[in-house]
């Protein structure tokens, strides 16, 4: 998304139509330039599948996931990039969701800083532990860039990431960095390998990097059938058998 | 208020996997028997069925089978006597 001249982030950020999107308020928006509104014609976008757009993730936070995991998940002669195969849906949509909310969380406290064997101990649910983290991150970018991480190069992405998981990278905001990254690395894989019904492994491409079968329980009859002949990679999911 | 049931031989607390092969053998043995389930009443046929079940991330990972631990979460002893640096994957909010 970087190397579009036109950014769609700041075209919906003063769009007049879309200033609801942006600001969630009556703030007056500035009308755009004539010139930048012929661009939407011109810019390329490819065949959007049915589950695009975002539904907690802003603006900042979705531009930040897509080159998350367009980085993350390049694409390579291993699979799609990682929008492709429609990561950055799959964490939009488990935010929004029971999980993001923590409805299985126990959340009543008390609030102690656990050892890591203890697991999660933040009062956080993951959605506002994705938000913090997405802020902390961009903050740093700043700091040490000029820039938020989706808009920094590639080599520059790779030194926040690895700094990220190395937790040499602190916080301002003194959220716990390793708890942020792995719950970050997590979500990325669920959004890879899990079913094509949460967003992500769209057309089982994931699968199809690890060459799983998807949802078969049983290969008994398969035996005699693909006996020295290489399984088929044509994966099943939840969809295909509802 | 508390509801007085009827007397029987035998009360099971958690019809489970251990409750249930119980409360099983003690009812064919003859005995009276009652079981109290606090989770959801579940069939083979409408819970545990193909494709719903193989979801991976439901079940394995979001352990959406198991105790709701928002409502009453586990607690176990534990006080580790020493701290690693190491990251560890528990410490995602497993949900």
């Amino acid at each position: 998304m970087t190397k579009q001249d036109f950014d769609r982030r700041d075209f919906l950020k003063g769009a007049v139509i879309g200033g609801a999107a942006a600001a969630g308020g009556t703030a007056a928006m500035a009308p755009i330039p004539t010139a930048q509104a012929q661009q939407p014609e011109t810019a390329p976008t490819p065949a959007a599948p049915e589950t695009a757009g975002y539904e907690f993730l802003n603006l900042d936070e979705a531009a930040f996931i897509e080159a998350l995991v367009d980085h993350m998940v390049p694409a390579d002669e291993v699979s799609p990039k990682g929008t492709d195969l429609g990561v950055n849906i799959y964490i939009d949509r488990a935010l929004a969701g029971a999980w993001g909310k923590g409805e299985r969380l126990y959340m009543q406290g008390p609030w102690k800083q656990g050892a890591p064997s203890q697991g999660y101990q933040l009062p956080l649910t993951p959605a506002q532990l994705y938000r913090a983290g997405i802020a902390a991150t961009n903050a740093h970018c700043r700091k040490t860039y000029g820039k938020p991480f989706d808009r920094i190069e590639d080599a520059q992405r790779e030194e926040v990431l690895i700094g990220l998981s190395t937790a040499k990278i602190k916080f301002e905001n003194g959220l716990p960095v390793r708890v942020f990254w792995a719950t970050v690395y997590q979500t990325v894989i669920e959004g890879m390998y899990s079913d094509p019904i949460y967003g992500g492994n769209r057309n089982k491409a994931g699968w199809a990097i690890i060459s799983f079968p998807g949802i078969i329980a049983v290969h008994r009859d398969h035996v005699e059938k693909y006996r020295g002949k290489p399984f088929p990679n044509k994966p099943i999911g939840i969809a295909d058998m509802s | 208020m508390t509801t007085k049931l009827k007397e029987v031989d035998v009360v099971i607390v958690g019809l489970g996997w251990t409750g249930g092969i119980l409360a099983k053998e003690l009812a064919e043995f003859g005995l009276k028997v009652v079981a109290l389930e606090r989770g959801a009443p579940r069939t083979s046929e409408n819970d545990y069925s193909l494709p719903n079940i193989r979801d991976e991330l439901r079940y394995v990972v979001r352990h959406d089978l198991m105790q709701n631990t928002a409502r009453d979460t586990i607690t176990v002893r534990n006080n580790p006597t020493g701290s690693t640096a190491d990251a560890s994957p528990r410490l995602v909010p497993a949900g």
